[in-house]
């Protein structure tokens, strides 16, 4: 059995890939090199930064005029709504004006004050991988397109002849071909050196934490987890893993289970089949629906 | 100041006594990166090293402060380059490869080994001397039991910047040489 793992810089962190498979470790090679093309294009149509992607041409004009994207943003987008009403608007992607205020996202053009006003609701899905802003309003999917990556890189690579494959975006994580595989997770109190052993307790996993992204604005310290509708910044230091049949959805539920009340939160977990395992600082680890 | 000194001799003593496990990895080693980076091509080692006008030049265009002047540079026999480079970063000690085409746009980055570190072990200049050899991989101590991590996500700017200042370098000091 053949072994390689590689890391590549791409959707603005590391993404590591480990393939375990009875093939050459140069054929091996050649799939990561796909999967990683794969997710250097999801990064393409949905980064905030790159002034070319989908989501810059929709926070550009997407108030002006429905605007045809890649089957794929559309996709991302729509599961993105659909978990905004699922969770009564614990999930956001309409929160980025927040996010370049503070400095978390660059700012490409001067936004307007109507802008920081509009909420998930003003998106519009339309026909043909149409989608349509209601009102002017900038969008960002850095809380989604990681795990989206994820899984179009592990669902390629499980088409092909490979034993294991283990796909990690910055901690959004996805094995395929793997009954159990142990995942470390960071602890909150001290995140580089101390680490919660666990097993994947559903295919993919995703981690959102406070720790790492902390910056100063206006003498306060914020984070880029933001509370969509009192717009205050995550102040608790709890780390929320959420193990999930997908990694788009892991991704999206952590947010989603640090903001939202424990009724809407356990619901949607039940749902969707996922658990959330919680770290505070101090004390033990919760596991969540309970 | 005092506050500082005292730092020094706590900070250490409190890294010994909790037990402290560091991710590290390492990916590829050189020979593996060139081969995925510039295929079917033989690669010279090219002796350059940047003058004090260059590092200036490229530091300014870039944006980036150069703290290296000798470069870890290869031409490839069917046009290509490839950059072998080393960023500390606030959190983590990384090796990388960068190839560029011949008219010096990216063709690839892999990472080669990367080691997470903290506080007074980067501003250690003999933990940082152990881990710059040509091969970083053979100094890495690896904790084998912490793998897929999961946690909030780490950025990755500092490698951005690196590629940025060796796209920098490349058209400054390496193409026409």
């Amino acid at each position: 059995m053949n072994r390689i793992k590689r890391s590549q810089p791409l959707l603005g962190t590391f993404v590591e890939i480990t393939l375990e498979g009875r093939t050459s470790e140069e054929r091996l090679h050649q799939d990561a090199s796909k999967a990683f093309d794969l997710i250097r294009f999801v990064a393409s149509l949905m980064s905030f930064h790159d002034p070319n992607s989908d989501v810059s041409r929709l926070n550009r004009c997407g108030h002006l005029a429905p605007l045809t994207v890649h089957p794929w943003t559309w996709q991302v987008i729509a599961q993105a709504v659909k978990l905004s009403a699922a969770s009564e608007g614990a999930f956001d992607i309409t929160i980025a004006p927040k996010l370049v205020e503070w400095g978390f996202l660059p700012e490409h053009e001067s936004l307007t004050a109507q802008v920081g006003k509009a909420r998930w609701r003003d998106l519009e899905l339309g026909p043909n991988q149409t989608i349509y802003f209601r009102r002017p309003l900038q969008i960002d999917l850095g809380g989604i397109a990681k795990g989206f990556a994820v899984d179009k890189a592990i669902d390629w690579l499980s088409a092909r002849p490979i034993q294991r494959a283990i796909v990690n975006a910055g901690g959004d994580l996805r094995v395929s071909g793997i009954d159990s595989e142990a995942v470390c997770i960071r602890h909150p109190a001290a995140p580089q050196t101390q680490f919660h052993p666990t097993e994947m307790l559903r295919p993919a996993v995703a981690t959102s934490a406070a720790y790492f992204a902390q910056r100063r604005h206006g003498g306060s310290l914020v984070c880029p987890i933001v509370h969509p509708e009192t717009q205050q910044s995550l102040r608790s230091q709890v780390s929320v893993s959420v193990f999930a049949p997908t990694c788009i959805l892991a991704d999206a539920l952590t947010k989603t289970v640090l903001l939202a009340p424990a009724p809407i939160r356990d619901r949607l977990l039940r749902e969707h089949d996922s658990v959330a395992l919680c770290l505070p600082r101090r004390g033990h680890p919760i596991l969540y629906p309970n | 100041m005092k506050r500082r000194s005292l730092l020094k001799f706590i900070g250490p003593a409190l890294a010994s006594a909790a037990p402290v496990r560091l991710y590290a990895e390492v990916y590829l080693s050189t020979d593996q990166a060139k081969a995925l980076l510039c295929p079917k091509q033989s690669l010279t080692a090219q002796a350059i090293t940047l003058s004090e006008a260059e590092k200036k030049a490229i530091e300014k265009a870039s944006g980036v402060r150069v703290r290296e002047i000798k470069l870890n540079v290869f031409r490839g026999s069917g046009g290509s380059w490839l950059f072998l480079d080393t960023v500390l970063g606030k959190h983590e000690f990384i090796n990388y490869a960068v190839a560029l085409s011949g008219d010096g746009s990216v063709t690839g980055v892999e990472i080669l080994t990367y080691r997470e570190s903290y506080g007074h072990e980067i501003k250690n200049p003999q933990w940082r001397a152990q881990l710059n050899g040509k091969n970083a991989g053979s100094a890495l101590k690896l904790d084998q039991d912490v793998k897929n991590v999961s946690g909030a996500t780490l950025s990755c700017s500092h490698i951005t910047e690196g590629v940025r200042r060796i796209v920098h370098t490349f058209a400054i000091a390496v193409k026409g040489k």
